[in-house]
């Protein structure tokens, strides 16, 4: 058994494919993400848009909308949302939007009404978040506006100590934010745990070598070994436990990259992360004595199909993302019986969770499949051995 | 001739390759364009947000606010408990959660009567904060506008909402600037810049499978051996990997147009064009570099890595799945040197496109070139190199 662990071990390594796959793959796209999410908490708190703001005897009449106006165009506060330029004619705004200077422009017709003239090239740039949030804030102005007139109708005298104006504008209700999870959410964090995840699946491609090489059909080598006096199944859990470690060793020493290089969040529970990882390489390994034994499989359909289940872990982008979701949403049972998705839960949860529940389902789940794969695999390969001897 | 069509023949018979890559990833990215919210052009559309309300106080003031934040946007339901609010967070399932603590109505009326500040509503926000910050402008809103309404006409619970509601009415109107152009929908932009990574992997791991199997050593003893010259050896190849090319994009692009495009196809053909140029150009790319591959000899594993790896590094350098605007300043300098960077802006150029003119189209044109040359390049690379190899063997 140790010679044939030894034997799987010294070739993965020669082979090199193992390494590329499961340690050169996630450190490269560790470095590219680390490039691209730089800016990515920006992208989501930050609401930057442009407007054009049209300076004419109506805006002017409209009592409050240009200190409103200032407020979220100052660049040194918090609520800053938008940068804006001033036009004397709507015009002028028209031809600037036009031209891709200004995202939208405000115009206010006879009544004192906003109104708000979007471009097509804004929305279809910065998406309509930061319109939306310009309408809220203009919406603000327009209802805090109804209600001063209104109560100026009751009792005027609060219109003219100013004590009305501040009582709706004076920010007298307060958010505070709390955090629910023990660490707090991390827009990247879902990328880099994707990623592991595709790696520990194109790792099924190490084992399903370390397999192949000891079917009787490999070729002289592998039937020498078949006729070998050596009982079958030690042989056999000799490769897979060679390529199991391998992939663990390769995995840890990605994780290690990620957590130390890019900071990426995995939580305080150090066993439950080997844990998670070993889980979830033992899962590849059993997938890919599984696809050992079917004659016709080659690596670049394992890598293929790993491929296509990463799509449903969110790896390629946020439309990706949205889609995984709405998966999970409508129909769970087929999201979890992805084993990547699986294995990017286990990160999840421990990331996230204090109760180790969550943690532990999919940690049950991922063995419980390695089990079914590998007991697949020795029904497989029992056959085989005696089919072509 | 006879050589290209034995490559071809080589190329039909990878069916598992051809299913995987070329078919059920450009399914996917279709999934993908189907499942974005494509806007009925001319009309804006809200960010509708999935909120969340825990209502622990019950009174007729945290109904009254938890209705207004619920309204146009979409409700989540979360349970009261500690596990449910952290699913709901950390999953993403609502970017804004608003607890309104036990006691908050009567609190609110208090402070106001006195003119000290209100009790705090609790927030859970999730990453996406630019949707929470929205809809927490919109809960402080109502709830200052409440608060307002007690501290200035005052009256019972029910009196301070209905005057707040009478004077929450009407709002900001907003219109779309009319353009000369009409814009491509969301959907089919999403689902071809999805698109360049099955084209690109898909090229290159079948190119890369093809040269493979020509490579064996007998094949390319006897090829080798043939009077053929090595310019002629070398174009029935490289024809063959431009078919494969041809074939990626025109299923993809064909795909997505079929059912993505149909409307589009009609209103503005210039920019569907561009997009289909945009992604043809690409895919030769893509085969130049499969060429390069199998012209330096990559093994059939080491070319499936390769494609998958540089596809995907070339996706999101290129920003297909994340968006240019999100690239910070170094690595789009970076992404500069990537074709698929070129085929992004063209696809972003086009589907934003104000009015179809000389002045709109030809800059893009221009990037077509850019993304083209990278192509060129590669496969002048090859050719040599292919050349220097085989003069190598033969000797």
């Amino acid at each position: 058994m140790l010679a044939s662990l030894r034997n799987s071990v010294l070739s993965l390594v020669r082979d090199k494919a193992l390494l590329v796959w499961v340690l050169a793959f996630p450190i490269i796209m560790t470095c590219i993400f680390m490039g691209m999410f730089s800016g990515i908490e920006d992208a989501y708190t930050a609401v930057g848009s442009t407007l054009g703001v049209v300076r004419d005897e109506s805006y002017t009449a409209a009592i409050g909308l240009d200190e409103t106006i200032q407020a979220i165009s100052d660049a040194s506060s918090d609520q800053h949302i938008c940068d804006v330029t001033y036009y004397e004619s709507a015009a002028e705004a028209k031809a600037a939007a036009d031209a891709g200077e200004v995202d939208a422009y405000l115009t206010v017709d006879g009544e004192g009404t906003p109104r708000l003239n979007v471009t097509h090239a804004g929305i279809a740039e910065n998406g309509s978040l930061p319109t939306s949030f310009l309408v809220e804030v203009l919406d603000f102005y327009l209802h805090a506006r109804n209600a001063v007139e209104k109560v100026a109708v009751t009792r005027p005298e609060l219109l003219a100590t100013g004590d009305a104006q501040s009582a709706f504008t004076g920010n007298a209700v307060q958010t505070v934010q709390l955090s629910a999870t023990k660490n707090p959410p991390s827009a990247d964090a879902r990328y880099y745990y994707a990623l592991l995840a595709m790696a520990a699946g194109m790792g099924a491609t190490a084992a399903m070598d370390s397999v192949r090489r000891l079917l009787p059909t490999a070729g002289p080598l592998g039937a020498r070994q078949t006729l070998a006096a050596v009982p079958r199944w030690r042989m056999l859990v000799g490769a897979l436990l060679g390529a199991w470690l391998c992939q663990l060793a390769c995995l840890l020493a990605a994780t290690l990259f990620m957590w130390g290089v890019a900071g990426v969040p995995f939580g305080d529970n150090v066993p439950g992360v080997v844990g998670a990882l070993a889980a979830s390489s033992l899962m590849a390994c059993a997938a890919g004595a599984l696809c050992g034994t079917v004659t016709h499989m080659e690596t670049g359909m394992i890598s293929g199909i790993t491929c296509l289940l990463s799509l449903f872990t969110g790896l390629y982008g946020t439309a990706s993302q949205q889609l995984a979701d709405s998966i999970e949403a409508t129909a769970p049972a087929l999201a979890h019986a992805n084993p990547l998705w699986q294995t990017t839960n286990c990160f999840y949860s421990l990331l996230y969770y204090d109760t180790p529940s969550a943690f532990l389902e999919s940690f049950v789940a991922l063995l419980i499949m390695a089990l079914v794969f590998l007991a697949l695999a020795s029904m497989r390969m029992r056959r085989t051995s005696y089919d072509h001897l | 001739m006879t050589t290209f069509r034995t490559y071809l023949k080589i190329f039909l018979s990878h069916r598992v390759y051809i299913a995987i890559y070329l078919v059920m990833l450009s399914l996917v990215g279709v999934t993908i364009g189907l499942s974005t919210s494509s806007a009925a052009t001319g009309e804006f559309q809200p960010t509708s947000v999935n909120v969340a309300v825990i209502d622990r106080d019950g009174s007729e003031l945290s109904a009254a606010l938890a209705s207004h934040v619920l309204a146009g946007n979409n409700q989540v339901d979360v349970a009261d408990e500690k596990r449910a609010i952290q699913d709901a967070v950390a999953r993403d399932q609502v970017s804004y959660l608003l607890v309104i603590p036990a006691g908050w109505g009567e609190g609110l009326l208090d402070a106001a009567r006195q003119g000290t500040e209100a009790p705090n509503l609790e927030t859970y926000v999730s990453y996406y904060s630019g949707a929470g910050r929205l809809v927490d402008v919109e809960a402080t809103g109502y709830a200052d506008g409440l608060y307002g309404m007690a501290a200035t006409l005052g009256g019972s619970g029910a009196d301070v909402i209905a005057a707040t509601d009478a004077s929450w009415e009407g709002s900001t109107r907003v219109s779309m600037i009319e353009q000369a152009a009409a814009p491509l929908p969301a959907s089919i932009v999403a689902a071809a810049e999805f698109a360049s990574y099955p084209i690109f992997s898909s090229a290159m791991v079948c190119i890369a499978v093809l040269m493979s199997s020509v490579g064996r050593q007998p094949v390319r003893d006897r090829r080798l051996a043939s009077p053929e010259p090595a310019h002629a050896r070398n174009l029935a190849l490289l024809g063959a990997c431009v078919t494969i090319a041809l074939i990626a994009w025109a299923w993809n692009f064909g795909l997505e147009v079929a059912v993505l495009g149909g409307s589009a196809l009609a209103s503005s053909p210039v920019q569907v064009a561009l997009v289909g140029a945009a992604l043809l150009v690409y895919a030769l790319v893509s085969a130049s570099v499969g060429f390069l591959a199998g012209q330096l000899g990559v093994s059939e594993n080491a070319a499936n890595a390769l494609a998958n790896i540089l596809g995907m590094v070339m996706s999101f350098l290129g920003g297909a799945w994340t968006g240019l605007s999100l690239l910070p300043d170094e690595l789009l300098a970076v992404a500069h040197f990537t074709p698929a960077y070129w085929a992004t802006l063209v696809i972003d150029g086009a589907a934003g496109m104000g009015e179809v003119s000389g002045a709109t189209v030809m800059p893009l044109v221009g990037d077509l070139g850019v993304c083209a040359l990278f192509g060129v390049a590669v496969v002048l690379v090859g050719l040599a190199l292919g050349r220097s190899r085989a003069r190598a063997q033969v000797a």
